[in-house]
């Protein structure tokens, strides 16, 4: 394959992330990381390691608008970091010591779990989006945010995602913050939590310079062009090409989890 | 109506924008280069280059380093926005966050002294 036509898929790799992020609130790293290592054959820990600096890409931009509309409980974002960073710094060393078969299933599984709650999601990002203000509210169950906070950082640091489909139904379901507040909110988490686990993937040399860039370039193309889109498109449709997708890529990742358990085994 | 947005909220929805912004136009930027001085050699693909080798790379006008320099930005951009939630907050005299904002951004210092980059 010519250098033109590998940069080229790469962009576009990133561009689709980037688009599903911004119109189902959902993508980056979900997407970056099983292409890279299906696709591509790159190494999980090199993937995660690419897919994390996406991911701030993908986040800061949204994060900025979300901040300037004033829907970010900016207070109870820090706070909950407190744990998300904890939680990022504890993946992305406990990547070192757990075998790569182990985490493309618990990949696998995340990809699972993640389609099965778009599926039953009612409201896309989308419609979260255009709809007006935010209602008055009062976090409760602070103590259970903070553990929820420190597993969706501790996933985020060892899968390389954003951790949004783990916060955003925690925040909304259990410490009765509104789903608007609870997307801006776990947007504006995201970029941090991620540059916790992030610099220890670059100081490993776990992300891949020249792959990492044509990504992100395609990734925040994609979300700046997703938002343009997000208010003329039907995102059901939308959402449901992407549930298809992810449970494509879950199978694919379970294959190549117990094949490479296998392979493992008889040597 | 929304009230207007604090100067320190300001200095957040700043950092996050250009943050990103730059480090894409300087990652495009690299990319461009890549493509334009590839004359039928294969995709360099390999571990960033430590501080010292980056900076001779920058110098002599290597693409891959422009790029790396644009994903150092990208990883540094929710640093600043640390920095400035730590700022905003002590503006607004809410202390108790501003040492919370204070706190993750040790936090992430310590990353860094756990990644100790080359």
């Amino acid at each position: 394959m010519t250098l033109f036509a590998v940069i080229t898929g790469l962009v576009l790799l990133g561009v689709v992330a980037g688009l599903f992020g911004a119109l189902v609130g959902l993508g980056g790293g979900v997407i970056v990381v099983p292409a890279l290592t299906l696709g591509l054959g790159l190494p999980i820990e090199y993937a995660v390691g690419t897919s994390l600096v996406c991911v701030i890409a993908t986040s800061s931009g949204a994060a900025a608008s979300y901040v300037e509309r004033q829907w970010t409980d900016l207070r109870l974002g820090m706070v909950l970091e407190l744990a998300t960073t904890l939680g990022a710094i504890t993946g992305a060393l406990a990547v070192l010591y757990i075998p790569d078969s182990v985490i493309k299933g618990l990949f696998a599984l995340f990809l699972l779990y993640a389609s099965v709650s778009m599926l039953r999601r009612r409201t896309s990002a989308a419609q979260v989006e255009i709809t007006g203000a935010p209602p008055p509210y009062r976090v409760r169950n602070l103590h259970l945010g903070l553990g929820g906070a420190y597993v969706a950082g501790s996933v985020s640091g060892m899968l390389g995602i954003g951790g949004g489909p783990i916060k955003v139904p925690m925040m909304n379901l259990f410490m009765n913050v509104p789903l608007k507040v609870a997307t801006a909110t776990s947007n504006f988490m995201i970029g941090v939590t991620a540059a916790a686990s992030a610099f220890l993937y670059y100081s490993r040399g776990d992300v891949m310079v020249a792959i990492t860039g044509p990504v992100a370039v395609g990734v925040f193309a994609g979300a700046v062009l997703g938002s343009r889109l997000a208010p003329r498109i039907r995102s059901r449709w939308i959402r449901w090409i992407l549930v298809l997708v992810l449970f494509y890529l879950a199978a694919l990742m379970l294959g190549e989890a117990f094949a490479f358990h296998l392979s493992a085994r008889e040597q | 109506m929304t009230p207007e947005l604090e100067r320190g909220d300001r200095w957040i929805v700043f950092v996050l924008k250009w943050g990103s912004v730059l480090a894409t136009v300087c990652m495009l930027g690299g990319v461009v280069g890549v493509l334009a001085t590839a004359g039928g050699r294969a995709l360099q693909v390999g571990p960033p280059l430590p501080f010292r080798t980056l900076f001779i790379e920058l110098i002599q006008g290597s693409p891959y380093a422009v790029i790396q320099v644009g994903v150092l930005m990208l990883l540094l951009t929710p640093v600043l926005r640390l920095v400035a939630a730590v700022g905003s907050f002590w503006m607004k005299r809410e202390r108790r966050y501003a040492l919370v904002s204070l706190t993750v951004l040790l936090i992430i210092v310590f990353s860094l002294l756990l990644a100790r980059p080359g």
